[in-house]
């Protein structure tokens, strides 16, 4: 069997990081660069650094690794070829879901300024699946905390004047209750 | 002069890139959009008031982002109040507004019946005959039904 496609993708601050082309592909902001034929010398991705880009490649190679399992047990299952290893491929295949559910749910245990950056880096990259992943991480640290909870949490100052928070408060008063 | 702000201008923005390259280091480098996406993900309109409240700049990108208000609304539809109904035998003025059964809603939901005024008493002073309309509580719109015709009408805050 060939060896994989790999890219060569190069963060802000000059780390080279060598990555299967279907790791690399499921940002659509890269898929995109190997499409116009960008890809000489490295993809350079001057809005990521490499601490981020590490993770978000920790992301992409587990994932993509999942999908080609699935598809390779299908596939498998269908021809009926590596005969004694498509049953094994077959439970390998369904303990991803389970695996790659606890593996996000990891993924995203992190403090608030690596996941503002994961945050950044998945919506510049374009990684539709660990935006989402992120976007509903923060959005659960936000469920069921009052305004100064959520402050507390996320570090905000509270710019309102007191009279203004009072005004805010009384004109919503339904949601405090 | 204006050369010189320009230069400036992108002397700073340039400086604001770089730092959001190196890293991000507070909630507000995420910018109005992204901080739209999380809160589209909120579980009720009571938690993003409440997330609203939290500063100006996030209580700004709420308020500033009509679509954003009307992707929010169309993922969650109004949960129902209660409903107005036409009551022959007392003769009252005014339909009388039955909550939602209280065993059956969430407790915002429930904060928003308590808090909300269904009493249409204002639609009198207009001197007008009373209309459908939703309570003062924009957590949610009002069914209302009348008994005659039949026929459901619905009101959305948004």
């Amino acid at each position: 069997m060939a060896s994989p496609a790999m890219v060569t993708l190069i963060s802000s601050d000059d780390a080279r990081f060598e990555v299967t082309e279907a790791a690399a592909t499921m940002s659509q902001t890269i898929r995109h660069m190997i499409e116009d034929g960008c890809t000489d010398g490295g993809i350079p991705l001057p809005n990521v650094p490499a601490r981020t880009l590490a993770k978000v490649l920790e992301y992409c190679n587990k994932h993509a690794a999942a999908t080609a399992a699935e598809s390779s047990a299908a596939g498998g299952a269908a021809a009926g070829s590596d005969s004694g290893s498509s049953s094994s491929a077959d439970s390998a295949g369904k303990d991803d879901g389970v695996d790659l559910a606890s593996f996000d749910k990891a993924f995203v245990e992190v403090d608030t300024d690596t996941l503002y950056d994961l945050l950044l880096a998945a919506n510049y990259l374009d990684v539709k699946t660990l935006l989402d992943l992120c976007c509903q991480k923060v959005a659960d640290m936000i469920r069921g905390k009052t305004p100064e909870q959520i402050r507390q949490t996320f570090g905000i100052k509270n710019d309102f004047s007191p009279e203004e928070e009072e005004k805010i408060r009384k004109e919503n008063q339904w949601a405090f209750e | 002069m204006a050369g010189v702000r320009q230069r400036r201008r992108s002397r700073r923005r340039r400086k604001a890139r770089q730092q959001a390259a190196a890293t991000a280091t507070h909630v507000s480098f995420l910018g109005d959009d992204l901080l739209l996406e999380i809160f589209l993900r909120l579980p009720s309109l009571a938690t993003l008031v409440r997330a609203a409240c939290t500063c100006p700049a996030w209580r700004r990108a709420v308020a500033s982002s009509p679509a954003f208000r009307r992707r929010f609304s169309a993922l969650r539809p109004a949960p129902l109040l209660g409903l107005f109904a036409d009551n022959d035998c007392i003769r009252l003025p005014l339909p009388i507004f039955a909550a939602a059964d209280s065993n059956d809603v969430d407790p915002d939901v429930l904060a928003a019946i308590r808090g909300g005024d269904f009493g249409l008493a204002s639609l009198l002073q207009d001197g007008d005959a009373p209309e459908p309309a939703g309570g003062t509580s924009p957590a949610a719109g009002t069914a209302t039904s009348s008994w005659r015709s039949g026929t459901p009408a619905c009101c959305s805050p948004w």
